[in-house]
Protein backbone atom coordinates (compact mmCIF):
# COMPACT_ATOMS: atom_id res chain seq x y z
CA UNK A 1 0.00 0.00 0.00
CA UNK A 2 2.15 3.47 -0.71
CA UNK A 3 2.09 6.26 1.21
CA UNK A 4 -0.07 9.56 1.97
CA UNK A 5 2.09 12.09 0.11
CA UNK A 6 1.52 15.76 1.45
CA UNK A 7 3.78 17.64 -1.50
CA UNK A 8 4.15 21.54 -0.83
CA UNK A 9 1.02 22.27 -0.25
CA UNK A 10 -0.25 25.90 -0.27
CA UNK A 11 -3.36 27.26 0.51
CA UNK A 12 -4.56 31.18 0.99
CA UNK A 13 -7.82 32.37 1.99
CA UNK A 14 -7.77 35.53 0.77
CA UNK A 15 -4.58 36.61 0.61
CA UNK A 16 -3.91 34.99 3.94
CA UNK A 17 -1.62 32.06 3.85
CA UNK A 18 -2.93 28.82 5.84
CA UNK A 19 -0.82 26.48 4.63
CA UNK A 20 2.91 27.46 3.42
CA UNK A 21 4.83 24.94 1.68
CA UNK A 22 4.01 21.77 3.66
CA UNK A 23 5.40 18.27 3.00
CA UNK A 24 5.51 14.97 4.41
CA UNK A 25 4.46 11.65 3.95
CA UNK A 26 2.52 8.95 5.93
CA UNK A 27 3.46 5.47 6.19
CA UNK A 28 1.33 2.52 5.80
CA UNK A 29 0.84 -0.17 8.86
CA UNK A 30 1.69 3.09 11.10
CA UNK A 31 -0.88 5.73 13.22
CA UNK A 32 0.30 9.29 12.22
CA UNK A 33 -0.82 11.81 14.76
CA UNK A 34 -1.07 14.88 12.93
CA UNK A 35 -0.91 17.89 15.61
CA UNK A 36 -0.51 21.27 15.56
CA UNK A 37 -2.11 24.15 17.60
CA UNK A 38 -6.20 25.26 16.51
CA UNK A 39 -5.74 27.35 13.12
CA UNK A 40 -2.31 25.34 12.18
CA UNK A 41 -3.73 24.16 9.14
CA UNK A 42 -4.67 20.64 10.55
CA UNK A 43 -7.98 20.67 8.97
CA UNK A 44 -7.46 22.34 5.71
CA UNK A 45 -4.60 19.69 5.17
CA UNK A 46 -6.74 16.77 5.65
CA UNK A 47 -9.64 18.46 3.78
CA UNK A 48 -7.20 18.95 0.83
CA UNK A 49 -6.32 15.65 0.88
CA UNK A 50 -9.46 14.13 0.52
CA UNK A 51 -11.03 16.79 -2.56
CA UNK A 52 -13.10 18.80 -0.23
CA UNK A 53 -10.88 21.93 -0.24
CA UNK A 54 -8.80 23.03 -3.10
CA UNK A 55 -4.79 23.67 -2.66
CA UNK A 56 -3.74 26.30 -3.98
CA UNK A 57 -0.59 25.12 -5.57
CA UNK A 58 1.10 21.65 -4.66
CA UNK A 59 -0.95 18.55 -4.10
CA UNK A 60 -1.85 15.97 -1.73
CA UNK A 61 -2.37 12.13 -3.15
CA UNK A 62 -2.88 8.28 -1.70
CA UNK A 63 0.35 7.38 -3.31
CA UNK A 64 0.26 8.96 -6.64
CA UNK A 65 -3.65 8.66 -6.96
CA UNK A 66 -5.57 12.02 -5.77
CA UNK A 67 -8.98 11.09 -3.65
CA UNK A 68 -11.35 12.52 -6.38
CA UNK A 69 -9.45 10.36 -8.82
CA UNK A 70 -9.93 6.97 -6.83
CA UNK A 71 -12.82 4.38 -8.28
CA UNK A 72 -14.57 4.10 -5.41
CA UNK A 73 -13.07 6.30 -2.76
CA UNK A 74 -14.87 5.10 -0.06
CA UNK A 75 -13.69 0.86 -0.68
CA UNK A 76 -9.78 3.06 -0.53
CA UNK A 77 -10.21 5.50 2.29
CA UNK A 78 -12.16 6.14 4.91
CA UNK A 79 -12.98 9.06 6.87
CA UNK A 80 -14.08 11.04 10.07
CA UNK A 81 -14.80 14.87 9.98
CA UNK A 82 -17.00 16.92 11.96
CA UNK A 83 -20.30 16.21 10.83
CA UNK A 84 -22.36 12.94 11.19
CA UNK A 85 -25.81 13.52 9.45
CA UNK A 86 -29.56 14.82 9.54
CA UNK A 87 -30.63 14.40 12.88
CA UNK A 88 -34.06 13.15 12.45
CA UNK A 89 -32.52 10.16 10.49
CA UNK A 90 -31.76 7.00 12.50
CA UNK A 91 -28.24 6.07 12.76
CA UNK A 92 -28.82 3.00 10.64
CA UNK A 93 -30.73 5.06 8.04
CA UNK A 94 -27.54 7.69 7.78
CA UNK A 95 -25.13 4.40 7.09
CA UNK A 96 -27.51 3.02 4.58
CA UNK A 97 -27.45 6.05 2.48
CA UNK A 98 -23.57 5.76 2.67
CA UNK A 99 -24.25 1.71 1.28
CA UNK A 100 -25.05 2.26 -2.46
CA UNK A 101 -22.07 4.42 -3.85
CA UNK A 102 -19.54 2.19 -0.94
CA UNK A 103 -21.00 -0.73 -3.10
CA UNK A 104 -21.70 -2.37 0.26
CA UNK A 105 -25.36 -4.34 0.89
CA UNK A 106 -27.27 -3.33 4.07
CA UNK A 107 -26.03 -6.74 5.80
CA UNK A 108 -22.21 -4.51 6.23
CA UNK A 109 -23.99 -1.72 7.41
CA UNK A 110 -25.81 -3.95 10.59
CA UNK A 111 -22.11 -5.28 10.87
CA UNK A 112 -20.31 -2.40 11.35
CA UNK A 113 -22.67 -0.99 13.83
CA UNK A 114 -21.90 -4.21 15.89
CA UNK A 115 -18.39 -3.33 15.44
CA UNK A 116 -18.80 0.16 16.81
CA UNK A 117 -21.10 -0.98 19.27
CA UNK A 118 -24.30 1.29 18.47
CA UNK A 119 -26.57 -2.13 17.91
CA UNK A 120 -28.91 -0.58 20.80
CA UNK A 121 -29.09 2.66 19.61
CA UNK A 122 -29.72 2.16 15.81
CA UNK A 123 -33.01 2.83 15.04
CA UNK A 124 -32.75 5.52 16.96
CA UNK A 125 -32.62 9.31 15.56
CA UNK A 126 -28.77 10.71 15.59
CA UNK A 127 -30.42 14.15 17.24
CA UNK A 128 -30.56 11.59 20.45
CA UNK A 129 -27.01 10.32 20.24
CA UNK A 130 -24.47 11.22 22.35
CA UNK A 131 -21.18 12.91 21.05
CA UNK A 132 -19.50 10.13 21.75
CA UNK A 133 -21.82 8.02 19.95
CA UNK A 134 -21.94 10.38 16.59
CA UNK A 135 -18.20 9.48 16.49
CA UNK A 136 -18.38 6.22 16.79
CA UNK A 137 -21.12 6.28 14.18
CA UNK A 138 -18.99 8.24 11.90
CA UNK A 139 -16.34 5.27 11.94
CA UNK A 140 -19.08 2.95 11.13
CA UNK A 141 -19.31 5.21 7.87
CA UNK A 142 -15.51 5.75 7.89
CA UNK A 143 -14.73 1.69 7.99
CA UNK A 144 -18.16 0.45 5.79
CA UNK A 145 -16.26 0.19 2.72
CA UNK A 146 -13.33 -1.81 4.40
CA UNK A 147 -10.72 1.30 3.63
CA UNK A 148 -7.01 0.67 3.60
CA UNK A 149 -6.45 4.85 4.90
CA UNK A 150 -8.05 6.15 7.57
CA UNK A 151 -8.39 9.94 7.94
CA UNK A 152 -10.03 11.28 11.04
CA UNK A 153 -9.67 14.78 11.93
CA UNK A 154 -9.95 15.16 16.16
CA UNK A 155 -11.68 11.93 16.73
CA UNK A 156 -11.27 12.26 20.52
CA UNK A 157 -12.87 14.65 20.89
CA UNK A 158 -16.37 14.05 22.75
CA UNK A 159 -15.34 10.48 23.59
CA UNK A 160 -14.96 9.25 27.19
CA UNK A 161 -12.44 8.07 28.68
CA UNK A 162 -13.68 4.51 28.03
CA UNK A 163 -14.21 5.21 24.11
CA UNK A 164 -11.16 7.00 23.94
CA UNK A 165 -9.40 3.08 24.87
CA UNK A 166 -11.80 1.65 22.37
CA UNK A 167 -10.73 4.10 19.53
CA UNK A 168 -7.09 3.54 20.40
CA UNK A 169 -7.22 -0.55 20.26
CA UNK A 170 -9.14 -0.20 17.37
CA UNK A 171 -6.91 2.12 15.34
CA UNK A 172 -3.77 0.19 16.57
CA UNK A 173 -5.58 -3.24 15.15
CA UNK A 174 -6.31 -1.16 11.99
CA UNK A 175 -2.80 -0.09 11.59
CA UNK A 176 -1.56 -3.74 12.22
CA UNK A 177 -2.98 -5.25 9.06
CA UNK A 178 -0.72 -3.10 7.12
CA UNK A 179 -2.97 0.00 6.96
CA UNK A 180 -2.73 3.82 7.21
CA UNK A 181 -4.01 5.79 9.84
CA UNK A 182 -3.69 10.01 9.93
CA UNK A 183 -5.74 11.40 12.84
CA UNK A 184 -5.19 15.06 13.71
CA UNK A 185 -5.17 16.08 17.33
CA UNK A 186 -4.50 18.67 19.86
CA UNK A 187 -5.65 16.16 23.17
CA UNK A 188 -1.80 15.30 22.98
CA UNK A 189 -1.99 12.61 25.79
CA UNK A 190 -4.53 10.84 23.65
CA UNK A 191 -2.35 10.62 20.94
CA UNK A 192 0.66 9.58 22.84
CA UNK A 193 -0.17 6.09 23.67
CA UNK A 194 -2.09 5.84 20.03
CA UNK A 195 0.62 6.85 17.43
CA UNK A 196 3.91 5.42 15.96
CA UNK A 197 4.45 8.42 14.15
CA UNK A 198 3.98 12.64 14.71
CA UNK A 199 4.00 15.46 12.23
CA UNK A 200 3.85 18.85 13.75
CA UNK A 201 2.59 21.72 12.16
CA UNK A 202 1.81 25.62 13.10
CA UNK A 203 1.04 27.99 11.26
CA UNK A 204 0.93 26.10 8.13
CA UNK A 205 4.86 24.76 8.04
CA UNK A 206 6.10 21.32 9.21
CA UNK A 207 8.10 21.39 12.51
CA UNK A 208 8.07 18.07 13.24
CA UNK A 209 8.17 14.84 11.74
CA UNK A 210 9.37 11.87 14.04
CA UNK A 211 8.83 8.32 15.32
CA UNK A 212 7.29 8.26 18.94
CA UNK A 213 10.13 6.11 19.72
CA UNK A 214 12.78 8.59 18.60
CA UNK A 215 11.22 11.05 21.05
CA UNK A 216 11.99 9.04 23.94
CA UNK A 217 9.35 9.54 25.68
CA UNK A 218 8.99 7.40 29.00
CA UNK A 219 12.93 7.82 28.71
CA UNK A 220 13.06 10.42 31.45
CA UNK A 221 15.46 11.74 33.51
CA UNK A 222 16.39 12.52 37.43
CA UNK A 223 16.77 15.67 39.17
CA UNK A 224 19.57 15.39 41.92
CA UNK A 225 20.25 17.95 44.11
CA UNK A 226 23.17 17.91 46.76
CA UNK A 227 25.93 19.65 48.51
CA UNK A 228 28.92 19.02 46.03
CA UNK A 229 27.92 18.78 42.52
CA UNK A 230 31.40 17.70 41.68
CA UNK A 231 31.19 14.67 44.34
CA UNK A 232 28.33 13.13 42.58
CA UNK A 233 29.20 13.94 39.43
CA UNK A 234 32.03 11.74 39.83
CA UNK A 235 29.66 8.83 41.67
CA UNK A 236 26.92 8.51 39.01
CA UNK A 237 28.75 8.69 36.00
CA UNK A 238 28.61 5.27 35.39
CA UNK A 239 24.54 5.46 35.03
CA UNK A 240 24.37 7.69 32.26
CA UNK A 241 26.08 8.36 29.46
CA UNK A 242 25.19 12.26 29.96
CA UNK A 243 24.85 14.15 33.65
CA UNK A 244 24.61 18.16 33.42
CA UNK A 245 25.07 20.77 35.82
CA UNK A 246 22.09 23.05 36.17
CA UNK A 247 21.08 26.11 38.10
CA UNK A 248 17.34 27.34 39.27
CA UNK A 249 16.36 29.51 42.22
CA UNK A 250 17.72 27.07 44.72
CA UNK A 251 21.00 27.00 43.60
CA UNK A 252 22.88 23.84 41.25
CA UNK A 253 21.69 20.48 40.46
CA UNK A 254 22.32 17.64 38.53
CA UNK A 255 20.39 15.86 35.94
CA UNK A 256 20.58 12.85 35.12
CA UNK A 257 19.82 11.16 32.00
CA UNK A 258 18.40 8.07 33.09
CA UNK A 259 14.65 7.37 34.65
CA UNK A 260 15.83 4.98 37.02
CA UNK A 261 15.94 6.97 40.04
CA UNK A 262 16.27 4.37 42.38
CA UNK A 263 19.63 3.63 40.91
CA UNK A 264 20.92 6.92 41.26
CA UNK A 265 19.82 6.90 44.94
CA UNK A 266 21.96 3.78 45.04
CA UNK A 267 24.53 5.04 43.67
CA UNK A 268 25.12 7.99 45.93
CA UNK A 269 23.92 6.33 49.12
CA UNK A 270 27.10 3.70 48.16
CA UNK A 271 29.09 7.14 47.51
CA UNK A 272 27.89 8.17 51.12
CA UNK A 273 26.67 11.46 49.64
CA UNK A 274 23.93 13.47 51.62
CA UNK A 275 20.71 13.78 48.90
CA UNK A 276 18.45 16.93 49.53
CA UNK A 277 16.76 16.34 46.76
CA UNK A 278 16.43 13.55 44.78
CA UNK A 279 13.04 13.38 41.67
CA UNK A 280 12.56 11.60 38.56
CA UNK A 281 11.55 13.69 35.88
CA UNK A 282 9.45 12.03 32.98
CA UNK A 283 9.09 13.79 29.80
CA UNK A 284 6.09 13.12 27.96
CA UNK A 285 4.55 14.54 24.47
CA UNK A 286 3.00 17.76 25.98
CA UNK A 287 6.44 18.92 27.15
CA UNK A 288 7.85 17.64 23.69
CA UNK A 289 5.19 19.15 21.45
CA UNK A 290 5.32 22.78 23.50
CA UNK A 291 9.18 22.76 23.16
CA UNK A 292 9.08 21.88 19.23
CA UNK A 293 6.27 25.12 18.94
CA UNK A 294 8.31 27.39 20.97
CA UNK A 295 11.52 27.14 19.10
CA UNK A 296 9.67 27.09 15.98
CA UNK A 297 8.37 30.53 17.27
CA UNK B 1 -31.08 3.13 -10.64
CA UNK B 2 -27.56 4.16 -10.32
CA UNK B 3 -25.60 4.06 -6.82
CA UNK B 4 -25.71 7.68 -6.41
CA UNK B 5 -28.84 7.86 -7.59
CA UNK B 6 -30.34 5.70 -5.02
CA UNK B 7 -28.38 7.17 -1.78
CA UNK B 8 -30.45 10.46 -2.92
CA UNK B 9 -33.27 9.08 -2.98
CA UNK B 10 -32.84 7.37 0.87
CA UNK B 11 -31.82 10.91 1.91
CA UNK B 12 -35.23 11.82 0.95
CA UNK B 13 -37.22 9.08 2.28
CA UNK B 14 -35.37 8.47 5.69
CA UNK B 15 -36.64 11.91 6.39
CA UNK B 16 -40.32 12.81 7.12
CA UNK B 17 -40.21 16.15 5.20
CA UNK B 18 -41.23 14.21 1.31
CA UNK B 19 -45.15 12.64 3.01
CA UNK B 20 -45.76 15.55 4.61
CA UNK B 21 -45.40 17.55 1.68
CA UNK B 22 -47.26 14.76 -0.04
CA UNK B 23 -50.07 15.34 1.90
CA UNK B 24 -50.31 18.82 1.92
CA UNK B 25 -49.61 18.47 -2.36
CA UNK B 26 -53.32 16.30 -2.05
CA UNK B 27 -55.25 18.22 0.60
CA UNK B 28 -54.03 21.67 -0.06
CA UNK B 29 -54.26 21.52 -3.97
CA UNK B 30 -57.29 19.61 -4.05
CA UNK B 31 -58.73 22.94 -2.35
CA UNK B 32 -57.26 25.35 -4.91
CA UNK B 33 -58.97 23.14 -7.65
CA UNK B 34 -62.14 23.87 -6.31
CA UNK B 35 -61.38 27.70 -6.76
CA UNK B 36 -61.26 27.67 -10.73
CA UNK B 37 -64.76 25.40 -10.38
CA UNK B 38 -66.41 28.25 -8.14
CA UNK B 39 -65.79 30.91 -9.92
CA UNK B 40 -67.19 29.39 -13.15
CA UNK B 41 -69.92 28.67 -11.38
CA UNK B 42 -70.41 32.18 -10.25
CA UNK B 43 -69.61 33.73 -13.46
CA UNK B 44 -72.61 35.62 -14.65
CA UNK B 45 -73.91 33.69 -17.96
CA UNK B 46 -77.41 34.57 -19.50
CA UNK B 47 -80.07 31.87 -18.87
CA UNK B 48 -79.99 28.99 -21.47
CA UNK B 49 -76.82 28.97 -22.14
CA UNK B 50 -74.23 25.67 -22.00
CA UNK B 51 -73.05 24.67 -18.46
CA UNK B 52 -69.84 26.26 -17.05
CA UNK B 53 -68.29 23.10 -17.06
CA UNK B 54 -68.83 22.58 -20.81
CA UNK B 55 -65.91 24.97 -21.76
CA UNK B 56 -62.48 22.47 -21.89
CA UNK B 57 -60.29 25.28 -20.23
CA UNK B 58 -62.22 25.97 -17.32
CA UNK B 59 -62.55 21.54 -16.94
CA UNK B 60 -58.59 21.54 -17.48
CA UNK B 61 -57.97 24.99 -14.81
CA UNK B 62 -59.75 22.27 -11.99
CA UNK B 63 -57.47 19.29 -13.34
CA UNK B 64 -54.81 21.78 -12.37
CA UNK B 65 -56.05 24.08 -10.42
CA UNK B 66 -53.53 22.69 -7.25
CA UNK B 67 -51.12 23.83 -9.52
CA UNK B 68 -50.10 27.05 -8.26
CA UNK B 69 -49.78 25.48 -4.62
CA UNK B 70 -48.33 22.55 -5.39
CA UNK B 71 -45.56 23.85 -7.18
CA UNK B 72 -44.52 25.94 -4.36
CA UNK B 73 -44.40 22.69 -2.29
CA UNK B 74 -42.09 21.13 -4.91
CA UNK B 75 -39.72 23.88 -4.84
CA UNK B 76 -40.15 23.74 -0.97
CA UNK B 77 -38.61 19.63 -1.09
CA UNK B 78 -36.24 21.26 -3.44
CA UNK B 79 -34.41 23.86 -1.32
CA UNK B 80 -34.47 21.71 1.89
CA UNK B 81 -33.25 18.63 0.00
CA UNK B 82 -29.92 20.39 -0.58
CA UNK B 83 -30.57 23.52 2.95
CA UNK B 84 -30.43 20.56 4.74
CA UNK B 85 -27.10 19.06 3.45
CA UNK B 86 -25.30 22.44 4.19
CA UNK B 87 -27.58 23.28 7.46
CA UNK B 88 -26.17 19.84 9.03
CA UNK B 89 -22.86 20.15 7.50
CA UNK B 90 -23.41 16.80 5.47
CA UNK B 91 -22.62 17.75 1.60
CA UNK B 92 -18.85 16.67 2.44
CA UNK B 93 -20.37 13.52 3.46
CA UNK B 94 -21.67 13.25 -0.17
CA UNK B 95 -18.47 14.73 -1.96
CA UNK B 96 -16.72 12.08 -0.22
CA UNK B 97 -18.69 9.46 -1.63
CA UNK B 98 -18.68 10.65 -5.31
CA UNK B 99 -16.31 13.49 -5.49
CA UNK B 100 -17.35 14.07 -9.06
CA UNK B 101 -20.07 16.91 -7.55
CA UNK B 102 -21.20 17.19 -10.87
CA UNK B 103 -22.72 13.99 -10.45
CA UNK B 104 -23.85 13.85 -6.76
CA UNK B 105 -25.29 17.66 -7.41
CA UNK B 106 -27.17 15.37 -11.02
CA UNK B 107 -28.53 12.71 -8.89
CA UNK B 108 -29.67 14.87 -6.47
CA UNK B 109 -31.18 16.69 -9.08
CA UNK B 110 -32.71 13.24 -10.28
CA UNK B 111 -34.01 12.67 -7.30
CA UNK B 112 -36.09 15.81 -6.16
CA UNK B 113 -37.47 15.82 -9.94
CA UNK B 114 -38.73 11.80 -9.10
CA UNK B 115 -40.59 13.21 -5.59
CA UNK B 116 -41.62 16.64 -7.92
CA UNK B 117 -43.58 14.06 -10.54
CA UNK B 118 -45.13 12.47 -7.48
CA UNK B 119 -46.10 15.51 -6.60
CA UNK B 120 -47.48 16.82 -10.03
CA UNK B 121 -49.07 13.80 -10.16
CA UNK B 122 -50.53 13.96 -6.55
CA UNK B 123 -51.64 17.21 -7.54
CA UNK B 124 -53.35 16.48 -10.92
CA UNK B 125 -55.38 13.49 -9.49
CA UNK B 126 -56.70 16.17 -6.59
CA UNK B 127 -57.55 18.18 -9.35
CA UNK B 128 -59.39 15.39 -11.60
CA UNK B 129 -61.14 14.25 -8.01
CA UNK B 130 -62.44 17.89 -7.75
CA UNK B 131 -63.79 18.47 -11.28
CA UNK B 132 -65.72 15.08 -10.83
CA UNK B 133 -69.00 16.47 -8.92
CA UNK B 134 -68.57 19.84 -10.59
CA UNK B 135 -69.05 18.63 -13.91
CA UNK B 136 -71.26 15.59 -12.93
CA UNK B 137 -74.01 17.97 -11.32
CA UNK B 138 -73.82 20.40 -14.10
CA UNK B 139 -74.13 18.41 -17.06
CA UNK B 140 -70.27 19.70 -18.37
CA UNK B 141 -67.87 17.46 -20.24
CA UNK B 142 -64.50 16.43 -19.03
CA UNK B 143 -63.23 16.94 -22.14
CA UNK B 144 -61.44 13.91 -21.68
CA UNK B 145 -61.83 12.87 -26.05
CA UNK B 146 -59.72 16.36 -26.84
CA UNK B 147 -55.79 15.36 -26.88
CA UNK B 148 -55.32 18.86 -25.08
CA UNK B 149 -57.11 17.88 -22.01
CA UNK B 150 -54.42 14.90 -22.07
CA UNK B 151 -51.46 17.33 -22.75
CA UNK B 152 -52.72 19.39 -20.22
CA UNK B 153 -52.68 16.72 -17.72
CA UNK B 154 -48.84 15.26 -18.47
CA UNK B 155 -47.58 18.87 -18.49
CA UNK B 156 -49.73 19.29 -15.15
CA UNK B 157 -47.49 16.51 -13.93
CA UNK B 158 -44.04 17.54 -15.46
CA UNK B 159 -44.53 21.39 -14.42
CA UNK B 160 -45.09 20.89 -10.42
CA UNK B 161 -41.82 18.33 -11.13
CA UNK B 162 -39.50 21.10 -12.54
CA UNK B 163 -40.82 23.36 -10.07
CA UNK B 164 -38.02 21.30 -7.29
CA UNK B 165 -35.65 22.25 -9.86
CA UNK B 166 -36.09 26.29 -9.07
CA UNK B 167 -35.91 24.64 -5.52
CA UNK B 168 -32.51 23.11 -5.78
CA UNK B 169 -30.75 26.01 -7.61
CA UNK B 170 -32.11 28.68 -4.76
CA UNK B 171 -30.99 26.13 -2.17
CA UNK B 172 -27.33 25.77 -3.62
CA UNK B 173 -27.48 29.64 -4.52
CA UNK B 174 -28.98 30.70 -0.82
CA UNK B 175 -27.12 28.45 1.66
CA UNK B 176 -29.02 29.42 4.67
CA UNK B 177 -31.45 27.30 4.45
CA UNK B 178 -34.44 29.32 6.35
CA UNK B 179 -33.34 32.17 4.04
CA UNK B 180 -33.80 30.40 0.51
CA UNK B 181 -37.11 29.40 1.80
CA UNK B 182 -38.40 32.96 2.90
CA UNK B 183 -36.97 34.01 -0.79
CA UNK B 184 -38.69 30.72 -2.74
CA UNK B 185 -41.95 30.84 -0.77
CA UNK B 186 -42.08 35.34 -1.20
CA UNK B 187 -41.02 35.03 -4.63
CA UNK B 188 -43.65 32.34 -5.79
CA UNK B 189 -46.46 32.81 -3.57
CA UNK B 190 -46.37 36.91 -3.39
CA UNK B 191 -43.66 38.30 -5.78
CA UNK B 192 -44.44 36.52 -8.93
CA UNK B 193 -48.83 36.24 -8.74
CA UNK B 194 -48.40 39.88 -7.99
CA UNK B 195 -46.80 40.53 -11.11
CA UNK B 196 -48.99 38.43 -12.91
CA UNK B 197 -51.97 40.05 -11.71
CA UNK B 198 -50.39 43.40 -12.50
CA UNK B 199 -49.48 42.00 -16.25
CA UNK B 200 -53.07 40.46 -15.86
CA UNK B 201 -55.30 42.94 -15.23
CA UNK B 202 -53.15 45.76 -17.73
CA UNK B 203 -53.44 43.04 -20.79
CA UNK B 204 -49.46 42.56 -20.94
CA UNK B 205 -49.91 39.80 -22.17
CA UNK B 206 -45.98 39.55 -23.41
CA UNK B 207 -45.00 39.92 -19.31
CA UNK B 208 -47.45 37.63 -18.49
CA UNK B 209 -46.37 35.27 -21.00
CA UNK B 210 -42.75 35.15 -19.78
CA UNK B 211 -43.54 34.88 -15.88
CA UNK B 212 -43.57 30.96 -14.35
CA UNK B 213 -47.30 31.45 -13.85
CA UNK B 214 -48.13 32.24 -17.56
CA UNK B 215 -45.71 30.12 -18.89
CA UNK B 216 -47.18 27.32 -16.82
CA UNK B 217 -51.03 28.50 -18.32
CA UNK B 218 -50.08 28.90 -21.78
CA UNK B 219 -47.93 24.92 -21.48
CA UNK B 220 -51.49 23.60 -19.42
CA UNK B 221 -53.72 25.23 -22.03
CA UNK B 222 -56.02 26.26 -18.52
CA UNK B 223 -58.30 29.54 -19.24
CA UNK B 224 -59.68 30.37 -15.73
CA UNK B 225 -59.06 34.27 -14.33
CA UNK B 226 -58.08 32.30 -10.69
CA UNK B 227 -55.05 31.50 -12.81
CA UNK B 228 -54.69 34.89 -14.58
CA UNK B 229 -54.72 33.38 -17.99
CA UNK B 230 -53.93 35.60 -20.28
CA UNK B 231 -55.62 36.64 -23.97
CA UNK B 232 -53.16 35.60 -25.77
CA UNK B 233 -51.17 32.72 -24.63
CA UNK B 234 -47.82 31.39 -26.02
CA UNK B 235 -48.27 27.90 -27.61
CA UNK B 236 -47.67 25.48 -25.09
CA UNK B 237 -44.57 24.38 -26.11
CA UNK B 238 -42.92 27.82 -26.18
CA UNK B 239 -44.97 28.27 -22.36
CA UNK B 240 -42.72 25.05 -21.44
CA UNK B 241 -39.83 26.34 -22.85
CA UNK B 242 -40.56 29.23 -20.80
CA UNK B 243 -40.76 27.70 -17.45
CA UNK B 244 -38.16 25.19 -18.04
CA UNK B 245 -36.06 28.38 -18.42
CA UNK B 246 -36.97 29.22 -15.08
CA UNK B 247 -36.63 26.29 -13.68
CA UNK B 248 -33.18 25.36 -14.80
CA UNK B 249 -31.10 28.58 -14.79
CA UNK B 250 -30.80 28.56 -11.08
CA UNK B 251 -30.01 25.22 -10.56
CA UNK B 252 -27.77 25.35 -13.24
CA UNK B 253 -26.24 28.37 -12.04
CA UNK B 254 -26.36 26.07 -8.43
CA UNK B 255 -24.69 23.69 -9.73
CA UNK B 256 -22.01 25.53 -11.49
CA UNK B 257 -21.17 27.81 -8.14
CA UNK B 258 -20.82 24.62 -6.06
CA UNK B 259 -18.58 22.30 -8.23
CA UNK B 260 -16.02 24.94 -7.57
CA UNK B 261 -16.64 25.82 -3.67
CA UNK B 262 -14.46 24.64 -0.93
CA UNK B 263 -16.69 22.39 1.90
CA UNK B 264 -16.28 23.91 5.09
Amino acid sequence: MPPIIIDRLVKSYDGKLALRNLSFTVEPGRVTGFLGPNGAGKTTTLRILVGLVAPTTGSATFGDVAYADLPRPQRTVGCVLDATGHPGRTGRNHLRILAPTAGVRDRRVDEVIEMVGLTEVARDAIGSYSQGMQQRLALAGAILGDPSYLILDEPAVGLDPEGIRWLRTFLRDFAAQGRTVLMSSHVLNEVEATVDDIVVINRGQLIAHTKMSELGIGAGSTKVRVQNPDLALRALAHLAAQVEIDRDGHGAYLRVHTADVGAVGAALFSAGIVVSELVGERRDLEREFFSMLESSW
Amino acid sequence: MSAVLRAEVLKITTTRLWWILLICVFVIGGCYATLPAVVALLQHRPAGSASPFSDPGTVRSIYNGGNTVSRILAMVLGIVAIGNEYRHRTLATGYLATPRRSRLLTAKAGSVLIFGLVYGLTSVIAGVLVAVPFVLARHGAFALDQVTTWRSLVLGVLSVALWTMIGMGLGILIKNLLAALLVGIVFAYLVEPILSAVCYLRGWDAGLNLLPTGATNAMLSTTSPVLFAGQHPYPWWLGALVLAAWCLLPAVAGVLSAVRQDVE
